[in-house]
């Protein structure tokens, strides 16, 4: 795998990460991040990962795979965050 | 949605029938021949295309437009307004296709 | 929007769900196995005889074997690298002709080798049919054989499960931005189902309206084309895909006088930089339309088919024909057609992306699989708060629950020992293509069986441990077999391989957990569910010909 793929997963899984914990019903943490800045944030790292991502590779794969990622992430995370919430008890 | 348009009244009170025969009739007939004819819209409007690609393309277009009339025929407040509205849309975008 | 429209969508929804689901699990789930077709053959291939005619001696054995065969020239291909399942460097297929093109079962493989004092030979070879026996149930829902009628099928199930999505979506409308990301574990069991269906089927949207419209594509494209034919292309559909015929066509070319693979390699990677060729497919090589498709594969592009793409090269000449299915130097129309494929079976972004549409795929079969959860769970009957007796399940409920477990876990189990069985039967009775069919069908509707007999409780915790130990049996085997030379079978050792064997152990503890996990709602769970360990087997209570226990 490429440098720029590498990076470019770790910006979108950072960004999704962010979008996931700035809703309200996220079960990660005790209390949603504050949506506006935690909303700007996932948005530059998403963007961030679409323009690594189109280092390495075209624009149209590139953005293949950034949705693909979107997709996986923000399949996974409610599941994370709700194993989580389990196990603080909540 | 869908079902609203011509009639000036308030489509918000219309009853609403499930007609479930005759409107997954309508999607799948009529879903048919509108995706057949955008298909063919398609084609007549794109011959500088080569026409191996194009015919790819023209076939790729048909099952969208087919399982989405069929997902949205619901919506029509009764089966014989779903056959006017999606016949009269096919037979516009027919109309259309035969006279390019 | 009127909540009526809701209602009639529901029914839409839960109609085509709870008939297409069982089959759309399979689909998914031999679908995710199937990304790793080649690991999973690689895993599954005997080692070789005998060595792999170096690079640098093709153009002898090319011109040795079309010497010995002159029909191979029609189709023959060159494989470049060496992996486990790649039989020799030249191989081509006879296929019956009156047998349906997507039925491989019926194709004869040929290697070409060079002997010791460098004599072209001719062998038969019989490469493991395992990674194409996952990928027909992948690609009929479940059934044996590639076929039309079986496509029609599969064709039918995605147009469900197109209607589905809409129609889900549509349910789901109201509370969409509300319940976004929600998954409330908790008392409220329906609750909890319905956020865990809904999650992964909003947020996987795009990847699963893609795969309904392409398996969709897949089934009916043919009819397509014909009606298309007639009514758009005015019957000259036939003649889009035929070759001009060259001016003056050159009789009886000597395909000694080909240039090597490796420059022909050279021209199609000075063409296409980044490229990375597999194979040499060449064609028609003594007539005068010689063609020879450098395939290969570009991460960093989108590919038009599962294996890669293609450069169309004259093989005399070296000159680039045609670069319509060369990943990453198509033309926009050409590269919206080829985004399709890709989509559908991984084929951009290289391995990462494999892995994620695993994962997707797997996520994909959780959605179907919950799907009837969820449709179990808001048909229970549940005790009065007062207490009171336990009320029995509707029989219909008590019946999906055993048929969702056995298919689905009869699926999972089939396929794991349908893997394990292929080195087994090879190391036992030699053929092990002709066991593959049986193993998985006995298991599968084994499973299905043991789910009525049981009833689902019961039954989902000990298929979900003979999952358990049937994944755990893939690796288990490679290492008995590198432990006990004499068993006459073999463990491959390339990075794909080993990987089979990983990812079965990774597998095994995550089934296991879910064993863990259903086995202790059947124990503690309300007695007022088929999910309960109770007098309750689902074939009790009035079944014509099944004896009925007291109750």
């Amino acid at each position: 795998m490429s440098f720029f793929t590498l990076t470019g997963l770790l910006a979108s899984l950072a960004g999704s990460t962010c979008l996931y914990l700035a809703s309200p019903n996220q079960r990660w943490r005790l209390l949603p991040l504050p949506a506006l800045p935690a909303r700007s944030l996932a948005l530059v790292l998403i963007v961030l990962g679409w323009l690594s991502f189109a280092r390495s590779m075209q624009a149209v794969t590139a953005t293949f795979v950034l949705v693909t990622v979107l997709m996986l992430a923000l399949s996974v995370l409610p599941y994370i965050g709700a194993l989580r919430g389990v196990g603080r008890g909540r | 949605m869908w079902g609203g348009g011509a009639d000036m009244a308030d489509p918000a009170l219309r009853p609403i029938q499930r007609d479930w025969l005759s409107k997954t009739l309508a999607g799948l007939v009529l879903g048919a021949i509108l995706a057949l004819a955008c298909s063919g819209l398609f084609a007549r409007l794109n011959t500088a295309m080569p026409l191996g690609v194009r015919g790819q393309l023209a076939m790729w277009m048909v099952p969208p437009v087919w399982l989405g009339v069929l997902g949205g025929v619901y919506f029509f407040s009764s089966g014989v307004r779903a056959w006017l509205w999606l016949g009269a849309a096919s037979a516009f975008v027919t109309g259309v296709f035969y006279l390019l | 929007m009127r909540s009526e429209f809701v209602r009639i969508y529901k029914a839409v929804h839960t109609w085509t769900g709870i008939v297409a689901g069982m089959a759309l699990f399979i689909a998914f789930y031999a679908g995710a196995l199937t990304v790793f077709k080649e690991p999973l053959a690689a895993w599954a291939s005997p080692p070789v005889a005998g060595r792999m005619v170096p690079l640098a001696d093709t153009p002898k054995l090319i011109a040795g074997v079309l010497a010995a065969d002159p029909a191979t020239a029609r189709d023959f291909t060159i494989h470049m690298g060496d992996a486990e399942h790649v039989p020799g460097r030249m191989g081509w297929q006879v296929r019956d002709t009156d047998a349906d093109d997507h039925d491989e079962s019926s194709v004869r493989h040929y290697v070409g080798t060079l002997d010791a004092t460098g004599q072209a030979r001719i062998e038969a070879s019989h490469p493991s049919q395992l990674a194409s026996f996952i990928d027909v149930l992948h690609r009929v829902v479940g059934l044996p054989v590639d076929s039309d009628p079986n496509r029609w099928v599969m064709g039918l199930v995605a147009a469900l499960y197109a209607l589905a999505l809409i129609s889900g979506v549509v349910v789901l409308l109201p509370s969409l931005v509300k319940d976004f990301f929600a998954l409330r574990l908790g008392k409220n069991l329906k609750r909890m189902w319905l956020d865990a269906h809904n999650v992964v089927g909003i947020v996987s949207l795009p990847f699963h309206l893609v795969m309904a419209l392409t398996a969709v594509v897949f089934a009916y494209h043919d009819g397509i084309y014909i009606v298309q034919d007639k009514f758009v292309h005015d019957g000259k559909w036939g003649t889009a895909f035929q070759r001009q015929q060259p001016a003056a066509a050159a009789p009886g070319r000597d395909p000694a006088s080909m240039l090597p693979p490796l420059e022909l390699i050279a021209r199609a990677q000075a063409f296409a930089p980044g490229f990375e060729p597999t194979a040499l497919q060449y064609q028609q090589v003594t007539g005068p339309r010689a063609v020879v498709r450098v395939w290969g594969k570009d991460a960093a592009a989108v590919s038009p088919r599962a294996r890669g793409g293609f450069a169309a090269l004259d093989p005399y000449t070296g000159k680039v024909i045609n670069s319509d299915f060369l990943p990453g130097r198509q033309s926009t129309p050409n590269l919206f057609v080829s985004s399709f494929f890709a989509l559908h079976m991984a084929a951009f972004g290289g391995t990462a992306v494999q892995w994620m549409y695993f994962l997707l795929g797997l996520a994909g079969a959780w959605l179907f699989y919950s799907g009837n959860l969820l449709w179990v769970e808001s048909r229970r009957r549940k005790r009065p708060r007062d207490g009171g007796e336990v009320p029995a399940q509707r029989r219909d409920v008590r019946l999906m629950a055993a048929a969702t477990v056995g298919v689905c876990l009869g699926c999972v189990c089939g396929i794991s020992l349908t893997i394990v069985g292929a080195k087994w039967a090879y190391a036992l009775v030699g053929d092990a293509n002709a066991w593959l069919l049986p193993v998985y069908y006995t298991t599968f509707f084994g499973c299905i069986v043991w789910a009525f007999l049981q009833g689902a409780a019961k039954a989902a915790v000990h298929l979900l441990w003979l999952a358990v130990m049937a994944a755990l049996a893939i690796p288990l085997t490679s290492g008995l077999a590198a432990v006990a030379p004499g068993l006459n079978m073999w463990v491959n050792t390339s990075l794909s391989s080993l990987g089979v064997d990983i990812t079965a152990c990774v597998g095994a503890a995550a089934l296991g957990w879910m064993a863990r996990a259903t086995a202790r709602r059947v124990r503690q769970g309300g007695a007022d569910s088929v999910w309960s360990e109770g007098p309750q087997p689902c074939l009790q209570g009035g079944v014509p010909g099944v004896g009925v226990q007291a109750k």
